[in-house]
């Protein structure tokens, strides 16, 4: 904020530590959660460069060269097209992570406003709104994705919007919830009575108070969105060959389980991943809600 | 002198949620409450819990809707009637303070943020230097130092954050300050503190108080006139002499006799009878006085007839056929 800064030129007051930078003192002093953090770091990381550096490509088929047992020359071995599996796990872990967390943004920004509007506003506003979210839930969520595909044909886009229109309404409910209790607080009503307006309200006052759950309930959805990407890509719906996804691997893998290298690279990777996640959001809850 | 506010029979109900075949219930919080507020005075508002005196408050800054009547500010506007851009404009003349100073700031935002936030709000042009020469200027008035101004309420005492809430209620020069339950959720010696701020600060500031409080001995310390409330009525309004010496209404009597003394002598020697009974709903409100139920003077006339608000001979209202 300017603001602070003319405070600090004028009066040589530096900004007090905030809740974010406090938060993430206690983060970083859990271990387990730490090592968690780098560990996904470290597996995002690879996932943009070990398909770019490697001489192996994805998608080229190499006949002469299927099912390898894993070696020097493939880390994971090939599968039945003779392409290294090392490479195809981590692009697949590329597709998986950006559509985990294309999708979590998105429902991160639909979730938040509209459970903070519908929770701020209530009354008819907000039964209104709860009740649109409750017809969402009954939408079944295999039945639209597939629909949704068959519709408008296969692409990464749209198994993503599918993903992340039925994870916003949970999003949505914890964060009316939470809204509902913010409200009665005492300094939103000294808002009012300031004068101030119910969107700056919702901006300045209930929103920034509102992230310590929000933040660790994005972690929590980060790996459902993975699980449920691999959930599209087991049925063939999503991503498409010869792109891949750690779903599509791990479907491949066990329908071809005499090649056991299929099944147990990229569902390690998976496995990993999502107790890495685990870990992470029990360090940001500790280190968000201290007692 | 001059009247600041003119509340006249202001009643604020709230509709219970019917259950699916059940009676409309209302909570009969403030009933027909009229009195004036005069300029530069200190009104303390005294009561029970759950006799209507927070609603009283919160409906004065908009927080509560007024179900009728009606409440003139400066002979002209009125508040029971305001639109929401009227009551905008209101806001800078009302200000509030709070009971739990902690639970009033922001616990995301810096001192300076809080108390500029009104500011940025009705002076949303004005330069961040003058902002900042008004905020601390506000934060000299309430006792804080310069050095305090980027910290965070959690690193404040109670008493502390109440100065805070203080100075962001001061920062727009207000006519009228609320004061609901300021000072009981702190300790003895803090709230002596920020009780002779609030006295020194309306002295200075030439502002008008409503202070409400259940501690009796608080108000006779600040309060220029006090207006007993039970069951979101008028009991007795007078100045403080007459309250805390001359008091005419049997309930003024019983809050007053429930006062410990902090003479042992006196105390070992009182014989207090308490009030008998418990406050009756303010769902089914009495059907005669309202006190009647626990009065000890009470007789049938009592019980089929409400009394009035009448004056007295030494200028104090009751509303007491016994008085």
């Amino acid at each position: 904020m300017v603001f602070s800064k003319r405070i600090k030129e004028t009066l040589g007051v530096p900004k007090a530590k905030g809740f974010w930078q406090n938060a993430f003192r206690r983060f970083s002093h859990n271990k387990l959660a730490m090592v968690s953090l780098i560990i996904i770091l470290l597996l995002a990381l690879l996932c943009v460069i070990v398909p770019m550096l490697s001489q192996y490509s994805y998608s080229q088929p190499d006949f002469t060269g299927s099912l390898q047992t894993p070696n020097l020359k493939h880390l994971f071995g090939t599968d039945g097209l003779g392409r290294d599996l090392y490479v195809r796990s981590f692009i697949g872990g590329r597709i998986t992570f950006e559509i985990a967390f294309a999708a979590t943004v998105v429902v991160l920004l639909i979730g938040v406003l509209y459970g903070s509007i519908a929770g701020f506003m209530g009354g008819k506003i907000d039964s209104l709104m709860m009740r649109f979210v409750d017809v969402l839930y009954g939408v079944p969520f295999l039945f639209f994705s597939i629909l949704l595909l068959t519709l408008f044909g296969q692409s990464l886009m749209l198994s993503f919007v599918a993903i992340a229109a039925i994870s916003w309404l949970d999003m949505s409910r914890v964060v009316r919830g939470q809204t509902l209790s913010l409200k009665q607080k005492e300094f939103v009503e000294a808002a009012v009575i300031a004068g101030v307006g119910k969107w700056k309200i919702i901006i300045r006052h209930i929103i920034p108070n509102l992230m310590g759950v929000v933040v660790v309930y994005a972690a929590l959805v980060v790996p459902n969105m993975i699980v449920l990407s691999a959930v599209l890509s087991f049925f063939g719906l999503g991503v498409m060959e010869p792109m891949t996804s750690w779903g599509l691997l791990i479907s491949d893998g066990s329908q071809n389980m005499d090649s056991w290298w299929l099944l147990l690279f990229p569902a390690m990777l998976m496995t990993i991943t999502l107790l890495a996640f685990a870990f992470v959001v029990n360090g940001l809850r500790d280190a968000l809600d201290p007692r | 002198m001059e009247k600041l506010l003119e509340i006249k029979d202001l009643k604020v109900y709230f509709e219970l949620k019917r259950s699916l075949l059940g009676k409309k219930r209302i909570v009969y919080a403030v009933d027909n409450v009229s009195f004036d507020v005069y300029k530069g005075e200190t009104l303390g508002i005294v009561g029970e819990s759950g006799c209507g005196k927070s609603t009283l408050a919160r409906s004065l800054v908009g927080l509560n809707d007024i179900t009728d009547g009606n409440v003139v500010f400066l002979g002209k506007d009125n508040l029971a009637k305001a639109d929401s851009k009227r009551w905008h404009a209101l806001r800078q003349e009302i200000q509030f303070i709070f009971q739990d100073p902690v639970a009033s700031l922001n616990p995301r935002m810096t001192v300076a943020e809080i108390i500029a936030e009104p500011l940025n709000v009705y002076y949303p042009k004005m330069k961040d230097e003058e902002v900042l020469a008004k905020v601390l200027d506000m934060m000299h008035l309430v006792g804080l130092s310069d050095n305090q101004i980027n910290r965070y309420p959690q690193e404040f005492s109670g008493g502390q954050c109440q100065r805070i809430g203080i100075a962001r209620a001061l920062v727009l020069n207000p006519k009228l300050i609320i004061c609901d339950e300021s000072v009981s959720a702190l300790d003895v010696s803090i709230k002596a503190q920020i009780i002779n701020l609030l006295k020194d600060l309306q002295k200075k500031l030439s502002l008008t108080v409503i202070f409400i409080s259940h501690d009796l001995s608080v108000v006779k310390h600040i309060c220029d006139r006090v207006l007993v409330m039970y069951l979101g009525n008028i009991m007795e309004l007078a100045t403080k002499e007459v309250i805390y010496k001359n008091h005419h209404h049997p309930y003024t009597q019983a809050l007053l006799a429930a006062v410990p003394s902090a003479n042992p002598k006196v105390e070992k020697h009182k014989h207090v009878k308490p009030l008998e009974g418990e406050l009756p709903s303010p769902l089914h409100p009495p059907q005669g006085c309202v006190f009647s139920t626990r009065c000890p003077l009470a007789d049938d006339g009592c019980k089929s007839a409400r009394p009035e608000l009448r004056y007295m001979d030494d200028g104090a209202l009751v509303a007491c056929f016994k008085a």
